[in-house]
């Protein structure tokens, strides 16, 4: 494993998405190389960001059953 | 897909309103977050939501169970939502490069930053991600999707979504942690944790 195979795995091996041994391959790559390792912490923290974006509220019912029509007449 | 989905969508297609009433508030709020992650505007994440319902409700006949509802519902909502950005595209958008962030040390109410990390995720998506890359980073990692229903939304192979969403995350990553957003992630990082209330 190198720098170059370990970074283009990094989205996988986030998603858990790759075989035992090649994930122990990059884990293993990780541990040892201080480049992969910093690159990796960021591409995490960048996801873990994104997951920071909040939610809408959801605005007033788009969808309409008739209730709310035949309330508005009574 | 569950026993109660199929049969509402049976119901609905037999022109039950109600059914496709509850079929729809279903998936509401996450086709609306979608959209709003997709488009950094809640009142045009609202509109498109609307059409959306209004063309499912129309082609409900034409849906065959193919995917789950949520699925369907979804691609609808994208392909209106890439004719707004090829709309939108036209014309010229604010880009952060062009924006002065104020030094950490300008405000020590640190809480401020709290909102403006807001601003910047979604400035990142609308501004330096491709329609496809934010699609992918979206339905991934803010509606947690399978590669395979990505696939299914996007309209693309499975090999194009992984490729997708790997470097959308690496130039979302590249954005955050390089550019200028740094500002932010380093407050994140570093000063702002207590005040986020992750």
């Amino acid at each position: 494993m190198n720098c170059r195979k370990a970074k283009a795995l990094f989205s996988k091996l986030y998603d858990l998405e790759l075989n035992p041994e090649t994930q122990e391959a990059v884990n293993k790559h990780i541990a040892m190389c201080p480049d992969c390792r910093s690159q990796y912490t960021d591409f995490e923290k960048a996801i873990i960001i994104l997951k920071l974006l909040k939610k809408v509220e959801l605005p007033p019912p788009l969808v309409d059953d008739g209730s709310s029509s035949s309330e508005k007449k009574a | 897909m569950n026993a109660d989905e199929v049969s509402l969508i049976e119901e609905a297609k037999k022109g039950s309103r109600a059914a496709f009433n509850k079929l729809f508030s279903n998936e509401q709020k996450s086709v609306i977050n979608l959209m709003f992650q997709l488009t950094g505007d809640i009142d045009t994440a609202e509109d498109l939501t609307q059409e959306a319902m209004i063309i499912a409700y129309k082609k409900i006949m034409g849906f065959h169970l193919e995917s789950s509802f949520r699925t369907w519902v979804s691609r609808i909502a994208i392909n209106l939502f890439r004719a707004h950005y090829r709309e939108k595209r036209k014309h010229k958008t604010l880009c952060l490069e062009r924006v002065r962030i104020p030094s950490t040390y300008d405000r020590p109410e640190r809480i401020i930053i709290k909102r403006e990390l807001q601003w910047c995720i979604l400035h990142n998506l609308q501004d330096h991600l491709s329609e496809k890359y934010r699609l992918a980073l979206v339905l991934r990692d803010l509606h947690n999707l399978s590669y395979r229903e990505i696939s299914q939304i996007g309209g693309w192979n499975l090999a194009q979504t992984k490729s997708y969403i790997h470097r959308a995350r690496k130039k979302f990553k590249e954005q955050f942690i390089n550019g200028k957003c740094k500002a932010f992630a380093d407050d994140y990082t570093c000063v702002c944790e207590g005040i986020l209330d992750l």
